[in-house]
């Protein structure tokens, strides 16, 4: 058998080459993009974000995602979250937001997996972000990757930085830190290498110029403005 | 052995199109009406019937009205019922109907657990109770079969425009008009006995082109289907005659004059029978062969849907109301079918002995006519009801409609069926979360940060546009003092942003707003009051 029949082999697991041809959603982020297998967030499977305190861009991470896929009117869901999603920032970020629905659970942890999964698994939703505050447990976190799988959606699940070193079946897990910017350290990457990436305060998305930096807007708001 | 029943009906008669053309011009109204009704295009097409089409077989438009429906050219099948009021009780536990007869009360029909223990029809109630002392006994309550074959006639609405009622059990369903919507009679007969059975009845069906020949085939069990009246005679030669529907005394003449089965009967000249049993007879039989009309009053809807149900026992669990909520949603989804419409609500009513009603309100986003979903949506809901205390009755009123898109062949056919499964997720969500737990956001021209957005409902659209200063992904619920261990710790990044407005309402906002960071790197947006700048509150997160 030669060599190039042997690789057209279903069977046969390439290691990086096994996202060639699907579709993938840039993360907006080239360095990211490069460090992950699909070339952008993996589609149907779970992604696991770890944050270690709020405020320091981790939601801002999503935009480009969600403004791309918003943009071409996709529906996108933000289950549970943990303050309110604030509407000018998320049109400033350019995200159609009727496109965008909210999902309140009144803080209740089943209901929120629940309502998650659901949305998921209705292959309506291309992404669907949920916050979890409580640990959570295995099983749950594996419930939410067969329906991402089932749904061919983005799914996305925050999580306190305490389960890091839980096992889960999420496909891309990442802690995220402050560090001068966005400090990424991938600590699962199915298909893919495990790495550390900080993301500066200049960053560009791919397809305009767009400003969706962590820090997007800095400059907009220098002078003081007087209303009224 | 339902399925087997209503599979071999035309083993051996061949359907064929009716021979008159006048007749072939008001069938294809009849299905042209039909079809207009499942497109949506009216919401009760037969009342306005559209005139025909010109054809080209008769010239002349088909005088013949689908309400008044004459015996020619039509297609009968005959549902018959007999044990209405057995149907609607538990299968478990033996049951008996009984009925007062010259002072004696006695069994009228009881189901199989009775009857398995010896229990006959026309048996005294004592005897009975001697051979089954734990024998449920109801009363024959005519009034109530009455009401039950009227339920049962409007659920049959969504097979056919004309349902008429034949008291005491039977139900006529006009099906000739029905054939090229369901695709040939067999499945609409399979459909129909399938139908019934999760209805909770059991019927036997009989398909004659009179409605008297269908009543009677049905009564007798025949499974073949008569289509053409010269085969009726020949078909019905040999059912006995207590098949036909007579008045007691003229079958039992009937026997002693040695007329036993239907040929006979027939063959006797008209004018003697006339003498002997009266014009009643004749008469009868004219109809039953079709030499007479037989016009008949179809069903006509209701403009809202209405069931009640008391339960026999007091349920402490909304688990246990599955099946009779099941039955309750088969019938309304039955009723929305027949009237080609959806329902946006409806109210489900959980009655107490003591205690006042439950009542539950259900929203669904979009129309819907499926008994899956509304199933779906009701019993989410009632897991996670309350119950304050035991149920005794359900029931269930739905009167306000809206017209459903359907699934015609259409380009758009896929995006329309993401658009209503998109429906069906929300209302899914709804239903467990609360109607105001799923929302998408729009902005409001407010200055002020707290007003400046609200929640709306799903897919409704609003315009957004504007851009905004720099602002946070997350707006605190409560804008949260800083204390003075995390003041020291914080370093200020912007310059103010002053927001004063809402003087003329009662929350008036004067506050000079900074983008604020802390040691750890988490930013936020934080104001100090102008009239009082010695304290800073937090109002948002840069997440």
């Amino acid at each position: 058998m030669s060599l190039e029949a042997l690789l057209k082999h279903p069977a046969l697991w390439k290691g990086r080459q096994q996202h060639h041809g699907r579709e993938t959603l840039s993360t907006g982020y080239p360095d990211l993009d490069a460090a992950l297998p699909s070339q952008g967030w993996p589609l149907g499977a779970l992604t696991e974000l770890m944050v270690a305190h709020e405020g320091i861009g981790e939601f801002t991470l999503l935009l480009p995602a969600l403004y791309a896929l918003t943009k071409q009117q996709h529906w996108t869901a933000l289950v549970a979250p943990p303050h309110i999603p604030y509407a000018p920032a998320l049109l400033n970020a350019g995200i159609s937001i009727e496109r965008m629905l909210i999902v309140d659970s009144h803080h209740d942890h089943k209901d929120a997996f629940w309502a998650a999964e659901q949305l998921l698994r209705s292959g309506i939703f291309s992404a669907v972000i949920l916050w979890s505050a409580e640990n959570g447990d295995d099983r749950q976190q594996r419930r939410l990757q067969l329906a991402a799988e089932q749904g061919k959606a983005w799914a996305v699940c925050y999580r306190p930085e305490r389960v890091a070193n839980a096992a889960s079946p999420a496909g891309l897990r990442m802690i995220l830190q402050h560090n001068n910017g966005l400090h990424i350290n991938i600590i699962k990457n199915r298909g893919g290498q495990l790495r550390s990436i900080n993301l500066r305060k200049k960053t560009t998305s791919p397809d305009n110029n767009r400003q969706v930096n962590i820090t997007p807007f800095a400059a907009q708001a220098k002078n003081e403005k007087r209303v009224n | 052995m339902k399925k087997e029943l209503t599979r071999s009906l035309f083993e051996k008669e061949t359907i064929e199109p009716t021979e008159k053309p006048c007749a072939h011009n008001d069938k294809k109204t009849r299905e042209e009406s039909r079809k207009n009704k499942k497109n949506g295009t009216g919401k009760r097409t037969t009342k306005h019937k559209k005139p025909p089409s010109p054809d080209p077989v008769s010239p002349q438009p088909s005088t013949s009205h689908p309400s008044a429906a004459t015996s020619s050219s039509k297609l009968w099948a005959s549902l018959y019922l007999p044990d209405l009021l057995l149907d609607t009780v538990d299968n478990d536990k033996a049951v008996a109907i009984t009925e007062r007869r010259k002072n004696r009360q006695e069994i009228r029909s009881s189901n199989s657990p009775a009857q398995s223990a010896g229990i006959t029809s026309g048996m005294s109630l004592n005897s009975a109770y001697a051979l089954l002392p734990a024998l449920s006994v109801i009363e024959y309550d005519a009034e109530r079969e009455a009401v039950l074959l009227q339920q049962v006639g409007e659920w049959a609405m969504q097979f056919s425009s004309i349902v008429c009622l034949h008291p005491p059990n039977h139900i006529l369903i006009e099906i000739a008009g029905s054939k090229r919507l369901f695709e040939g009679f067999d499945s609409l007969l399979v459909l129909i006995q399938q139908n019934l059975s999760l209805l909770g009845h059991h019927g036997l069906l009989g398909i004659g082109p009179t409605p008297l020949s269908a009543n009677l085939l049905a009564r007798a069990g025949v499974r073949r289907g008569i289509v053409q009246k010269s085969r009726l005679p020949l078909a019905i030669n040999e059912l006995s005659v207590s098949y036909l529907d007579l008045p007691p005394n003229t079958t039992v003449s009937l026997h002693r004059s040695g007329i036993r089965q239907i040929g006979s009967l027939i063959n006797v000249s008209p004018a003697s029978l006339t003498r002997r049993f009266g014009p009643a007879l004749v008469n009868y039989l004219d109809r039953l062969l079709g030499n007479h009309p037989d016009p008949r009053t179809p069903l006509r809807l209701k403009d809202f849907f209405e069931r009640g149900l008391d339960l026999a026992l007091e349920v402490q669990d909304t688990n246990a109301l599955q099946f009779s909520t099941q039955r309750m949603i088969n019938e309304l989804t039955a009723f929305l079918i027949a009237a080609n419409n959806g329902v946006n609500t409806f109210t489900f009513t959980l009655r107490h002995e003591r205690h006042s009603d439950t009542v539950l309100e259900l929203h669904f986003l979009q129309a819907t006519s499926q008994a899956k979903h509304l199933h779906r949506v009701l019993s989410e809901r009632l897991s996670r009801t309350a119950l304050p205390a035991p149920v005794c009755g359900l029931h269930l009123l739905a009167n306000t409609f809206s017209e459903i898109e359907h699934d015609a062949s259409d380009f758009f056919v896929k995006s329309r069926g993401q658009q209503k499964s998109f429906g069906e997720i929300i209302d899914k969500l709804c239903s467990r979360l609360g109607k105001d737990a799923l929302y998408t956001l729009t902005t409001v021209d407010d200055h002020r940060p707290e007003k400046a957005w609200k929640k709306r409902a799903p897919d409704t659209y609003d315009e957004n546009s504007g851009h905004w200063p720099e602002r946070p992904l997350w707006l605190l619920e409560q804008p949260r003092a800083v204390s003075p261990e995390l003041y020291r710790r914080l370093s200020i990044e912007s310059d103010a942003e002053r927001i004063e407005s809402g003087w003329w309402e009662q929350e008036d906002v004067r506050r000079d707003y900074f983008l604020v960071c802390d040691q750890r790197g988490t930013r936020y947006w934080a104001y100090q009051k102008r009239e009082d700048n010695s304290s800073l509150f937090i109002h948002g997160v840069f997440a």
